[in-house]
């Protein structure tokens, strides 16, 4: 696949030295834990599609290529979105969507390749270095951090080949 | 072969060197030992043309400086202190298998890598940007022309000057600011300045600052762009309003006045009032407004007081303390009392105007009474507060401000001229109240700290980013303390880069890279983690890596020794030039590798001298903390303390403490 092809050449050896060590530490797996603070590193992304505006940005400059682009644009968070907080163009639009819709906004649209602005990214945890830097680029603060290292995925083992 | 020299310090080094150097020869392959007495006087010759060599001897406070040069001189490229006498020999009973783990954990790190330092290359620009005109930027820009530098003032007022262009007579030169200003200003010969102007954009690093400035010409605003080696910020002080103190009535009554606004007055000789009451300390040393001391309210009101006596007039003092400090100011003080100007120590607690009279109450505390006195002007020794566009300028130039606005030095006893970041440099009252003798002292200092600074060619480790590897997180970027790393843009993705003319080699960068990218010579991840293994080796239980910051906390340990206290030899020593180097990976191999518990030592809370390495040190102390409880240990297996040398004291205390709560915890399991 072509997202194989792109993260392959991620290498994140510090970080799978320490993850590694701390396995062979643990005394009991624990599914997460709650960290004190957020530091450079160590956080979880928590992503809020709703606020979402496909700009790309997180897609285009993850350090381990860790978001998939997907190329659907789900109805409904054209329902569920607060139009007060959206911008004021995109709050229009969906206005227009809402007004002129026939049946429940709901199920997905499917977004030509190129557009930007609608559909959505996904979030491979798995890949995931919590460097924050798609937290500081988004836009619309779809993107945020919290307080939280998922064991988890540390327990599960590194990254899938 | 890595060469390894002992030192026996004729004899101060109380531990059985003969065997432990037989020991290293045994267990240890590929490596020359030797013991000679006196490293430090006679050098050793005979490791010459060694690649690397490790000397076990006295802190390399004392003598880091003399083996680099024997090293220089024998051609041996890299050299590494073990610290025997002071972190061992002095404070263990029998230090002899920490000293053997010591010795081994750094012959382990010559083997993982290089601790060669870098040249640096002399800069070649030669011009000055100073932001401010004043009495400190003033001499500064003198002082740095005779060092041959072109300097740029800049101004934000149409007039040269500062706070003193006001000022009718500087003590001690007897003579009035404008006159001072006027005669600096006549020497200058090589330097621009530019009033009504200020900066609004700056980029580069130091040697090389590309600064543009806003110029208003009436109507129209010109921008012009400075190349610049070197900046320094001598904004100077301003006069604080005490409009919102209401007992005073300032702004409301006419004849309430401010100190300055007197000098103003004095300066074109006309006072027009006979009875004149001063008020010292207004809004400072006073917790709502600004809990500081002004330190020149006294000195000027003094002066002012003088003057007004001369002219004949009734002068009236109320003070809370009088601070004349030098010794020629207390002269000042006792001609103003001789001359009749009374001093009453209390404060005005109310002030009603009648027919451009002014009946004031106030509080005597000398005689505990509260008495009335009539006046014909009030004069408030108002609180001299930090510029209102420092922290305009600490954004631009991306350095720290305190909570009162004036800019932080960037350590407080030693190197006062200097901010966080290199390059720029203060002067004058621009970091606090100061009188103008120590404005000029100031300004005196800045000039012959960017000559050596811009001239020198220094040898010193510097970070690097292997590109292959940067994945371009911007991890180091956010972290480093002294934005010597830039992102640039490869392709896909981002890389970074290290200015090697603002990186002050303090690691943080190395500690928390994901990757392993960024490395700094000596305290790279592989050194680390290699000493890391070595010294948790050792032959002691239970065993505490001690992590130890190169400045404060390595000085403190040193203190400890010198003054003999004893704390248990658990305490293997890991140093770092900072403890923003030390990053989880540090910790965790460290506790993989067989310690039972983790302490960092660090310099106090604003006493980093990289800036924020303890902070971001306190914060992997709490990540580790959640850490080791989210993985079912015992947080108490790791702590941080942070000590100033001359507290020793504390860390010895705080190091038989925390063996005590380490030694009731179990042995940590290691799962293969």
């Amino acid at each position: 696949m072509a997202e194989k092809e792109r993260r392959k050449d991620v290498n994140t050896e510090n970080r799978d030295m320490l993850i590694s060590i701390i396995k062979k530490l643990a005394k009991k797996e624990v599914d997460k834990i709650e960290i004190p603070l957020t530091f450079y590193g160590f956080g979880r992304v928590k992503y809020d599609a709703n606020k979402c505006v496909a700009c790309l940005k997180c897609y285009e400059n993850c350090p381990t290529k860790a978001y998939d682009a997907v190329r659907l644009f789900d109805l409904s968070t054209v329902k569920n979105a607060d139009i007060e907080s959206l911008w004021w163009k995109r709050g229009i639009i969906f206005q227009l969507i809402r007004e002129l819709a026939q049946k429940d906004l709901e199920g997905y649209v499917e977004v030509p390749e190129g557009l930007r602005g609608y559909g959505r990214v996904e979030h491979n945890e798995e890949l995931c270095i919590s460097c924050s830097k798609c937290a500081d680029l988004c836009p619309t603060k779809a993107l945020t951090f919290e307080n939280e290292i998922n064991m988890s995925l540390w327990f599960k083992g590194g990254k899938e080949e | 072969m890595i060469g390894v020299l002992i030192c026996e310090c004729n004899g101060a080094i109380t531990l059985d060197l003969k065997s432990i150097a037989d020991s290293l020869r045994r267990e240890v392959g590929d490596v020359e030992v030797k013991i000679k007495n006196a490293v430090c006087i006679d050098g050793f010759e005979e490791f010459k043309d060694y690649e690397k060599l490790v000397i076990a001897a006295c802190s390399p406070q004392w003598h880091e400086r003399t083996f680099k040069n024997f090293a220089k001189k024998h051609g041996i490229k890299n050299i590494y202190i073990v610290n025997i006498r002071e972190h061992i020999a002095y404070v263990h009973k029998d230090g002899a298998k920490k000293a053997k783990a010591q010795i081994k954990a750094m012959i382990s790190k010559a083997r993982a890598g290089e601790n060669g330092l870098k040249k640096e290359k002399p800069k070649e620009l030669k011009s000055v940007l100073i932001v401010g005109s004043g009495i400190a930027g003033l001499t500064a820009a003198l002082e740095l022309e005779k060092l041959g530098f072109k300097c740029y003032i800049v101004e934000k007022e149409g007039e040269i000057g500062g706070i003193l262009k006001d000022v009718p007579i500087v003590y001690p030169f007897n003579k009035s600011g404008e006159e001072i200003i006027r005669e600096i200003k006549s020497k200058l010969k090589n330097t621009e300045i530019i009033t009504n102007a200020e900066v609004f954009s700056v980029s580069g690093s130091v040697g090389n600052f590309d600064i543009s400035v806003m110029r208003k010409i009436e109507d129209l605003v010109e921008v012009k762009s400075i190349k610049a080696g070197a900046v320094v910020l001598a904004t100077g002080i301003e006069e604080f309003k005490p409009h919102d103190m209401v007992e005073y009535g300032y702004g409301t009554y006419k004849n309430v006045i401010t100190q300055l606004e007197l000098a103003k007055m004095l300066k074109e000789g006309k006072v027009d009032a006979d009875t004149i009451v001063m008020q010292l300390c207004v809004g400072s040393r006073d917790e709502k407004f600004f809990s500081y001391c002004s330190k020149r309210c006294c000195i000027y009101s003094i002066d002012h007081a003088i003057m007004l006596k001369e002219m004949g007039k009734d002068v009236y003092i109320v003070y809370m303390d009088i601070r004349t400090t030098w010794k020629s100011e207390e002269e000042l003080f006792r001609k103003a009392r001789e001359l009749g100007v009374k001093f009453i120590r209390g404060k005005i607690v109310d002030i009603l105007e009648e027919n451009g009279k002014l009946s004031l109450t106030l509080e005597d505390t000398l005689e505990q009474k509260v008495k009335t006195l009539n006046a014909d002007m009030v004069v408030l020794s108002s609180a001299l507060k930090a510029r209102e566009t420092n922290t305009i300028l600490a954004q631009l130039f991306d350095v720290e401000t305190d909570s009162y606005g004036f800019f932080k030095k960037f350590y407080p006893k030693i190197r006062v001229v200097e901010t966080r970041r290199r390059g720029i440099y203060l002067a004058g009252a621009a970091s606090e109240p100061k009188s103008v003798k120590e404005a000029i002292l100031e300004a005196k200092a800045v000039a012959k700290k960017i000559a050596t600074e811009l001239k020198a060619s220094f040898e010193r480790a510097r970070a690097s980013v292997n590109e292959d590897m940067c994945i371009g997180c911007e991890i180091c970027y956010k972290l480093c303390p002294h934005r010597a790393i830039t992102m640039y843009s490869a392709g896909e993705t981002s890389k970074a880069k290290v200015s090697e003319e603002s990186c002050k080699a303090c690691g943080t960068c190395v500690a928390n890279c994901p990757t392993g990218a960024v490395q700094l010579p000596g305290f790279s991840t592989k050194e680390m983690l290699a000493y890391i293994e070595e010294i948790m080796k050792a032959d002691i239980e239970p065993k505490i890596a001690t992590f130890v910051c190169y400045e404060c906390a390595y000085a403190a340990l040193d203190a400890a020794g010198m003054s003999r206290e004893r704390y248990p030899e658990n305490y293997l020593i890991i140093p770092v030039p900072c403890l923003g180097r030390v990053g989880l990976l540090d910790v965790f191999k460290a506790f993989e590798s067989g310690a039972s518990g983790v302490l960092l030592v660090g310099c106090l809370e604003n006493g980093c001298h990289y800036g924020r390495g303890n902070k971001n040190a306190e914060m992997i102390v709490e990540l580790t903390k959640a850490i080791l409880e989210g993985i079912g240990l015992e947080k108490d297996r790791i702590d941080i303390i942070k000590v100033v040398n001359a507290d020793y004291k504390k860390f010895v205390e705080k190091a038989n403490g925390f063996i005590e709560k380490i030694k009731e915890l179990p042995k940590l399991e290691v799962k293969v």
